[in-house]
């Protein structure tokens, strides 16, 4: 079992504190959800934990080894380099040019590719270029990819983000037999979804990370007016 | 990282060959090595900046896809400058006349 300890990670866009010495434990096994507001530091916090984002301070600790936070931009990003830490953005990252099938051996080599390959709805989209697939299919094929690297841990943000029911269950299906050998961060306005698929929720408000049980705990939190 | 360095290389090339005209052939050679590589990185963080978290997350991090493209660029380079040379002598010589 793998453990990443996160303490102490700070962030300031000019005199705001973004995130305030933020600090939690993920262990393989686990799904933790993190809900916030646009603009509460979700994202940031991510990728302050791949290491794509500097901060002021913070590091992260994976089976005995430190990583500090990028402090700045030519500070090394040793967090890409372990491989410990895979990461979805918000975004597309795939070329959209490119044919499914091209891009899948890219990822996943030999046997391993047949996980994707031969995923649910997958033999019907790998002919196609990235570019011509649906939202869902795009966003299913990402999670997938991702998924099946070897990384310990998953950083998720947004993976049901305009993503039609059917593919969204195919994540959810996906992420859940994730769960067995990796530790899951995940971020997603469809608080249903995540609330559902995590073991731990936290709500991300003020820089402060703070754990909840209760879905009422959203709404004192400012993050829904009710629940639906 | 060959599918980064194919596209940086693509972006390298054009502006070597744009910068004939000013440069000359064994000038555009020494822009390809040297300042390719930097403009090829810009046209690629225009078009396709997400596309590097498909490296972050298989290990390749910004700065070590950068330095092996420069570098192979620059190695290549040299191979080039000879190559010009011989063609720029072969077509001296009349050799590829006709």
């Amino acid at each position: 079992m793998a453990l990443l300890k996160v303490s102490c990670i700070q962030k300031n866009f000019g005199a705001k504190s973004i995130l305030d010495e933020v600090h939690f434990e993920l262990k393989t096994g686990k799904i933790l959800g993190v809900f916030g507001r646009n603009g509460s530091g979700k994202s940031t916090l991510l990728k302050i934990l791949f290491g794509t984002q500097t901060a002021e301070a913070g590091r992260l600790k994976m089976n005995e080894s430190y990583y500090p936070v990028r402090k700045n931009i030519w500070h090394k990003s040793r967090i890409i380099e372990s491989q410990q830490i895979g990461y979805l953005p918000q975004f597309s990252f795939l070329p959209k040019g490119a044919k499914v099938w091209d891009v899948i051996p890219q990822y996943l080599k030999g046997q391993e590719q047949d996980l994707v390959f031969q995923a649910p709805r997958m033999p019907k989209i790998a002919g196609r270029k990235v570019g011509e697939l649906s939202m869902g299919e795009r966003r299913y094929l990402e999670v997938l990819l991702i998924g099946n690297l070897d990384h310990p841990f998953l950083l998720l943000d947004e993976p049901f983000s305009m993503v039609e029911p059917l593919f969204k269950d195919l994540i959810h299906e996906f992420l859940v037999s994730l769960k067995a050998k990796k530790g899951i961060l995940i971020t997603d306005h469809y608080y249903h979804d995540v609330w559902q698929l995590s073991d731990r929720k936290m709500v991300l408000t003020s820089g402060k990370l703070t754990p909840i049980t209760e879905l009422e705990e959203l709404i004192k939190a400012g993050y829904l007016r009710s629940i639906n | 990282m060959f599918k980064f360095y194919k596209d940086i290389t693509f972006y390298a090339l054009l502006f070597a060959l744009v910068s004939i005209p000013l440069a000359g052939l064994y000038g555009a050679v020494v822009v390809f090595g040297i300042f390719g590589t930097p403009v090829g990185l810009l046209m690629y963080s225009y078009f396709h900046k997400h596309e590097f978290y498909g490296y972050y997350n298989r290990g390749f991090s910004r700065r070590y896809l950068i330095l092996r493209t420069w570098m192979v660029n620059f190695l290549v380079s040299p191979v080039l400058l000879l190559l010009v040379f011989i063609i720029l002598k072969l077509i001296g010589f009349g050799a590829l006349k006709g």
